[in-house]
């Protein structure tokens, strides 16, 4: 799901080497490298605030503040460049596991252009889609346009598949996901307002280590949600709320629908999100997913948010591959781990979404989080 | 001023220039020192991005992504459209209206992303003529919403203050401390908070908080910075872990001298400049000069967004005039070598009177038992 960005990142952004251990990074470059052509001599990434999943794969840093570049060559040392002044290095070194003091980025093309000159070789680079048009135009004259295709196609693989490390990250960000999830039904039991609710579930993200946790609500009982922007004091029955946290790089999310009175709505929804889990396997193709989700449904008007997809996989950023739209015509694989989704927006008035976070097997799916 | 009055003059600037149409561009990535266009045209905070269409006629329509934010978009501006295809609703927009390109112009587009941006200039026929000076220009001033929003942002930031001086102690690691105190800024009403924070016993500077843990003897400072409704206001303040040495109380004191010094000087007609040069004339005076400038310090303050970063820096070289209702922090955050960086500073509303700060307590060195 979208979100609203924050202007700052606050949260522990620290490289937490006993999650992942730099053996891990080696091995996702070793991975890398043996799947890149040979003759591409080093690989760069760019992130920002909003889009840094690249970046984060290579090298565990999220750029909390501004602009940040990795150039990590085949051979020799990694060197991370970040917009900042030189005495905001230090924190920024905190964040990775390259040792090689970080260096102050002004342009990605200016850094770009120095390791151009010094390796005489082509550059793959990758990242960088908020990249504005002059910066843009700047980095593409210098790094090798089929290199850069091609290393895209690979991290974007290599981070499909999550490994085992990876995997253990995202159980204990669902682990807080839940926490999160039991505190919004505590306060909303409790009778407390809407946004009032929906602060204390992310506080408690806060206080279990996150880098990171946003949320979405809805004041109308789930018919429409939205970001926070002032504070609600009213009391709001169904609550439908999305929330997500950021551990250790990677997200976890969920949809809460809670209701004190029955809400046939959110029964349907959880109905055709059980089979949608149920059919969540190896193999499974994203327009049977959704004639699976339809059928759970029976005829029932799916929720405007979640209408024309079934759900996205999700890791390093909250969308990522697969995208499992009805027309994107994704196949799941095993090692995917997907956020589904099943909304239901009835004549009756009802209104409900809810999800689940899943790792897909050869045989099946594992379900990490649901409603 | 309020926002159609605002408009009403963007409008003025438009038809000089023979612009029939303007489109104000803002991306997802809602960042204190980025103007936003968007913002400034409609007060609309987006999830996606958005387009404002701003008409010589005076229409204003929105587009906005992605498409389940048509509720709330509508709320701000009639008729808004929400829509997970951006480009595609918005060159549906314009092949309706069928203006030449020649008379569109555009703001925020360069900040947009490189595919983004390719993606408009093929839309419109024609160069587009950027604007976003004249945006800027005309959005100087906060309108009475948002002076109100930034008189409630100035309150949340110093009841966080409050918060932070009951919780804060040896053993927390700063990043714990500044998403406490995030999380509460948000509960009074915040829905972002720039938080800048810092601690040690000789920082250089502030930055992005870490997971260094607080020690007793520690100065931790930081600028809290809440939005309301997208509106931002700043205050900076130091924090004594236990008894501060004498050379810190002398030299905040100092510093709030100085501060004090330059807020006399932001009023109507003064220039921003002399905002700067009082505050570090009394740092000159001190034997501090080589720390007024950079590598050490570059500005004494700046403007607040969300929205319109003007009236600009409080800097040596910012020769922009002062006029009622513009709305800026002077801090005259320094390092000095006794002490190492320390931070004061105040949100400042220019009045027909002069300097109003918006706060109920100007900064002083906080102490706190350890």
């Amino acid at each position: 799901m979208q979100t609203m960005h924050s202007t700052l990142l606050i949260g522990h952004y620290d490289w937490e080497p006993q999650h992942l251990p730099k053996e891990e990074f080696d091995a996702r470059l070793a991975e890398l490298w043996k799947r890149l052509p040979a003759n591409a001599a080093a690989i760069a990434a760019f992130g920002d605030r909003r889009s840094n999943s690249e970046l984060v794969y290579l090298t565990n840093f999220v750029p909390k503040l501004r602009d940040a570049l990795a150039i990590i060559p085949r051979s020799g040392e990694a060197r991370l460049y970040v917009a900042g002044a030189g005495n905001m290095m230090p924190i920024a070194a905190r964040q990775t596991w390259i040792s090689t003091p970080p260096r102050p980025l002004s342009e990605p093309g200016k850094a770009l252009a120095e390791w151009k000159a010094a390796i005489n070789a082509p550059i793959a680079f990758v990242g960088g889609e908020n990249l504005r048009l002059a910066l843009r135009n700047s980095v593409d004259e210098l790094v090798d346009a089929e290199a850069a295709r091609q290393a895209g196609e690979v991290i974007r693989a290599l981070m499909r598949n999550k490994r085992p490390r990876e995997l253990a990250v995202i159980r204990q960000g669902c682990a807080i996901l839940r926490a999160m999830a039991d505190k919004l039904k505590e306060a909303h039991g409790a009778g407390r307002g809407v946004t009032a609710a929906v602060i204390e579930a992310e506080r408690v993200g806060n206080k279990m280590g996150a880098q990171e946790v946003r949320s979405l609500l809805s004041l109308d009982g789930g018919r429409t949600l939205r970001p926070f922007l002032v504070p609600v004091d009213k009391v709001v029955d169904p609550l439908q709320a999305f929330l997500s946290v950021r551990f250790n790089g990677y997200w976890a999310e969920g949809h809460v629908s809670l209701s004190t009175a029955a809400n046939p709505a959110a029964d349907k929804a959880r109905a055709a999100l059980q089979g949608l889990v149920g059919a969540a396997r190896a193999g499974a193709k994203a327009a049977d997913l959704d004639k699976k989700l339809k059928d759970g449904l029976a005829g029932s008007r799916e929720h405007p948010v979640t209408a024309g997809s079934v759900g996205t996989g999700i890791g390093l950023s909250l969308e990522e591959a697969p995208r499992l739209s009805v027309s994107s015509g994704e196949t799941l694989q095993a090692g995917d781990v997907c956020s589904l989704r099943a909304g239901v927006s009835d004549e009756g008035g009802h209104h409900a979404i809810v999800s689940a976070m899943v790792a897909v097997t050869a045989s099946g799916s594992e379900v990490l989080w649901s409603s | 001023m309020n926002i159609q009055q605002r408009r009403d003059k963007v409008i003025d600037a438009m038809k000089e220039q023979g612009v029939e149409l303007l489109l104000g561009f803002h991306d997802n990535g809602h960042f204190i020192e980025k103007p936003h266009p968007v913002m400034l045209l409609s007060h609309f905070k987006s999830v996606g991005d958005s387009v404002a269409m701003l008409g010589a006629d005076g229409g204003l329509h929105l587009i906005t992504s992605p498409a389940w934010e048509a509720e709330r978009a509508a709320e701000r501006v009639p008729g808004a459209v929400a829509t997970d295809d951006l480009i595609g609703e918005l060159g549906r927009t314009l092949q309706k209206r069928k203006i030449p390109g020649n008379r569109i112009a555009v703001a925020g587009l360069a900040g947009m992303p490189a595919a983004f941006e390719t993606a408009v200039r093929k839309l419109i026929d024609g160069e587009p003529k950027g604007v976003d000076a004249i945006v800027l220009r005309e959005t100087r001033r906060k309108t009475e919403e948002e002076i109100g929003r930034a008189r409630r942002a100035a309150d949340i930031a110093e009841k966080t203050q409050e918060y932070m001086l009951s919780i804060v102690k040896p053993g927390m690691r700063e990043d714990d401390l500044a998403a406490e105190l995030r999380w509460y800024s948000k509960s009074l009403g915040a829905e972002d908070n720039f938080y800048m924070m810092t601690s040690g016993p000789h920082s250089m500077a502030v930055q992005t908080p870490c997971g260094r843990v607080l020690e007793k003897g520690d100065l931790v400072i930081g600028e809290l910075t809440p939005s309301y409704e997208g509106q931002m206001a700043q205050i900076c303040r130091t924090v004594s872990l236990g008894p501060a040495s004498e050379a810190v109380k002398v030299k905040y004191a100092l510093l709030v001298h100085a501060m004090k010094k330059g807020i006399a000087q932001a009023r109507p007609g003064n220039r921003m400049s002399q905002v700067c040069n009082a505050i570090n004339a009394e740092l000159e005076a001190e034997g501090y000069g080589q720390y007024c400038h950079p590598p050490h310090i570059k500005r004494r303050g700046h403007g607040l967004g969300f929205g319109s970063g003007l009236p600009g820096d409080v800097a040596p070289d910012n020769d922009i005039v002062l006029e009622e209702d513009m709305f800026f922090v002077i801090h005259p955050n320094q390092y000095l070598p006794e002490t190492g960086y320390m931070m004061c500073g105040e949100p400042t509303l220019i009045t027909a009177n002069g300097a109003e700060t918006l706060t109920r307590d100007m900064a002083r060195l906080y102490e706190v038992a350890v």
